[in-house]
């Protein structure tokens, strides 16, 4: 066990960084490759930049969102992202992992508020995962994906509260840390290639909207000429 | 999924009414009993629809082209014919050309990816929460097509056909698709509610394009859109310019009766600072909302900033609800009318959907930052009234009046204000519906489908439920809806609705009621 749990601190924590890092620097330098493409080919190149940013933030703090039957949701998911972002980035053992494997530290959250937000980070999936289950919309549009990363999300979250407070644990410290690393390795392999991606393309999205609507000069006659219907009528 | 729209199966009835050019006051058949009966004359005809549509004024099209069974892909509305080789085959080819020489590429593959299946737009569609059917959720349709696009154009879809040795797409999904598409009236208020940004409006109308060029469109559409292009007269409503003068010397006669002043409408003035496009079809439905507009310009003085084009005068542009194709070449008739007349701006009348793909498209096709400005003109006349140029007696409405935000216009927050600032300036008793501006519901006749009247049972009776429920509650006499698709669907739903009394006007038919006009003109 303790072998497994070298590995999974050890190479297996450079891989998933390192899966993470190429498919984010991917999945990056395409966005903005492709968007300087749009851009260059729309006919109105102007964009309302001050427009996009007022609604890409208004998603960050999601007030206006805070609506009719949607409000659980909306509250649960907000607290889910917070503690998704926070915890794994500014947690005194992450960090102090991090710090033993490159030689780069920073300031890192109280004990207190990492339990206070993993637990309720933990609330928060809970509730997503009551709506996927008995909401009607959301169960129909839910494939396996979407209850998967949302059980290894659970997985890494609680498996990480008992790993700081194995008292409380049932299992062995060692089962449960392996289960952590494993679990939250998972996750960062799995966000370029899953619709996890949404953390690395957020900020672009409504940029893509823009420009979607930013039509192509002369387009619609190459897709027609393309199909072998130039000159034909409507 | 297809048969979702509960609409009445009568093949004969159906297929002769849409062959049979309708007549003023004479419905065709099978038109009593698929509608409900008892329309007014006036709603009968399809604002902007179809060359038959209007009667005794326009030339007949010589022979109306065969209908194709509808059942054949289950689709509710009509096609005019089908593409008759594989339409798997070709839905890829054309779904591959599009990717390649338009700006949808990256779109779709960005909302492939993203796409976190939150459900967060079934609260905000009206049409989800009227049916409660999850096939209607923005979502859902929105994937219909990016699963093609996963399955089809990324290299995971393909290592997996490969390895399963399936296509993915079918004939059934294709079916699916394009009943689907033409249930959203892509008014787009679930846009703005995804937190990934992803605008189900713009994925159902590249949906709509691409199933358009395999002749998948609604027959109200494409006639009309074919007509505007490439018919002798060269407007959806195809209103010859003979007509044309004459509807405007009558109208003018109306003014001269009525207001007891001679206004002119200006036509084929050069160098003027707008040149004007109304929906065409408000020329045949909509004489109150011109009359207002042509006295409004004349009470502030002002007569000499506008004209009226009789090279091209039609705003409508179907274009937007289904083809980029279309709405290029729409809009580029547009931008030639404007620079043939000098005019310095494209001005868009009580219209949605014109004033917005105008906004959006003649910067694109028009020359980026050198292209004319697009104004609506709700704008102009707020300026105007802003100015004190405008005298209007807040004596005359007294009715109770509301406003309905076309989302064309107020989706993105463009006009939203201005009309209310216009309305409060002289309605004594005005009130908003709840809720409004941005975040208004559908008239329910978005997205073109109002020019479909096969679907008129869906309209009404699902999308357009919650508008009813909206207009009832305000109690209001006048609805104000400056759109030529609003103003036909709100009446339609008002009288299914048994909303008796409602009147669903444009805001310039009010204005031209309580315009006081200078001393020693008018009455």
């Amino acid at each position: 066990m303790n072998t497994w749990v070298a590995w999974a601190r050890g190479p297996f924590l450079y891989l998933a960084f390192s899966v993470l890092a190429v498919g984010a620097l991917r999945q990056w330098a395409l966005a903005i490759g492709e968007l300087a493409r749009a851009h260059r080919m729309a006919g109105d190149q102007k964009v309302p930049w001050r427009w996009m940013f007022k609604k890409s933030l208004g998603w960050i703090v999601p007030v206006n969102a805070l609506r009719g039957t949607r409000i659980p949701f909306t509250i649960a998911s907000a607290v889910f992202h917070v503690g998704m972002l926070l915890v794994p980035l500014f947690l005194a053992g992450h960090v102090a992992l991090i710090e033993k494997g490159i030689g780069i530290g920073w300031p890192t959250l109280p004990a207190v508020a990492a339990d206070i937000l993993t637990l309720a980070a933990l609330a928060g999936l809970v509730v997503l995962l009551l709506y996927r289950l008995f909401e009607r919309a959301a169960r129909f549009l839910s494939g396996p994906q979407d209850y998967l990363l949302l059980v290894l999300c659970i997985t890494a979250f609680l498996t990480g509260y008992f790993v700081a407070h194995p008292e409380q644990s049932a299992l062995p410290f060692t089962v449960i840390y392996l289960a952590h690393l494993l679990s939250a390795e998972l996750i960062l392999v799995l966000i370029p290639f899953s619709k996890l991606a949404h953390a690395l393309l957020f900020a672009s999205t409504r940029i893509v909207w823009e420009l979607g609507w930013h039509f192509v000069p002369g387009g619609g006659d190459k897709v027609r000429a393309a199909l072998g219907k130039a000159g034909e009528p409507v | 999924m297809t048969g979702f729209v509960r609409l009445p199966a009568a093949p004969g009835g159906v297929a002769g009414r849409s062959d049979v050019p309708l007549l003023e006051g004479d419905p065709g058949p099978g038109r009593r009993d698929d509608e409900g009966g008892g329309m007014a004359e006036k709603t009968a005809v399809n604002p902007g629809a179809t060359a038959q549509s209007q009667g005794a004024r326009a030339p007949r099209p010589p022979e109306a082209p065969k209908l194709l069974p509808h059942k054949l892909l289950g689709t509710s509305y009509f096609l005019e014919r089908l593409y008759p080789g594989d339409r798997v085959k070709r839905f890829l080819e054309i779904f591959g050309a599009v990717l390649k020489y338009t700006n949808y590429g990256h779109l779709v593959d960005t909302y492939a990816r993203v796409g976190a299946k939150c459900a967060n737009c079934a609260c905000a569609c009206q049409i989800y929460l009227a049916t409660k059917d999850p096939h209607d959720v923005p979502c859902y349709r929105t994937n219909l097509l990016l699963e093609i696009y996963r399955r089809h154009f990324t290299f995971r879809g393909m290592v997996q056909s490969k390895v399963t040795s399936s296509v993915y797409l079918t004939e059934e999904k294709i079916s699916e698709l394009a009943e689907s598409v033409y249930h959203c009236t892509g008014c787009r208020r679930c846009s703005f509610e995804c937190p990934m940004g992803i605008d189900h409006g713009l994925v159902t109308h590249l949906s709509r394009y691409i199933l358009s060029e395999m002749d998948i469109a609604p027959k109200a559409l494409v006639v009309a859109t074919r007509e505007q292009l490439e018919g002798k007269t060269g407007n959806t409503s195809a209103i010859p310019v003979a007509a044309l003068l004459d509807t405007l010397d009558f109208l003018a006669d109306d003014i001269k009766d009525e207001k007891g002043v001679r206004v002119e409408f200006p036509v084929d003035k050069e160098g003027r600072e707008f040149v004007f496009f109304p929906a065409v079809s408000d020329y045949l439905l909509e004489a109150d909302t011109l009359k207002g507009i042509a006295l409004t310009f004349h009470a502030a003085g002002e007569a000499d900033r506008w004209t009226i084009g009789t090279g091209y005068y039609d705003g409508i542009n179907y274009g937007l609800f289904y083809s980029d194709w279309c709405a290029e070449r729409i809009i580029n008739k547009e931008i030639a009318e404007a620079h043939r007349l000098k005019g310095q701006k494209i001005l868009i009348g009580e219209c949605g959907h014109a004033s917005r793909s105008a906004k959006l498209f003649v910067p694109s096709f028009g020359g980026g930052k050198d292209a004319l400005p697009v104004l609506n003109i709700m704008e102009v006349t707020l300026d105007m009234l802003r100015r004190g140029k405008l005298k209007l007696d807040p004596n005359v409405i007294t009715e109770r009046v509301t406003y309905h935000d076309p989302c064309n216009i107020a989706r993105t927050g463009w006009i939203v204000d201005q009309p209310r600032e216009i309305l409060r300036s002289f309605c004594k008793n005005y009130v908003d519906m709840e809720p409004k501006g941005e975040k208004n519901y559908c008239c329910g006749g978005g997205g073109g489908t109002v020019s479909v009247d096969e679907i008129r049972r869906y309209r009404t009776g699902v999308t357009g439920k919650l508008k009813a429920e909206q207009i009832r509650r305000t109690g209001a006499t006048y609805v104000v809806a400056p759109c030529a698709n609003c103003k036909k669907q709100l009446r339609e739903v008002c009288e299914d609705h048994g909303l008796e009394g409602v009147q669903v006007v444009g805001l310039h038919d009010l204005l031209y009621k309580a315009i006081v006009l200078g001393e020693g003109e008018g009455r």
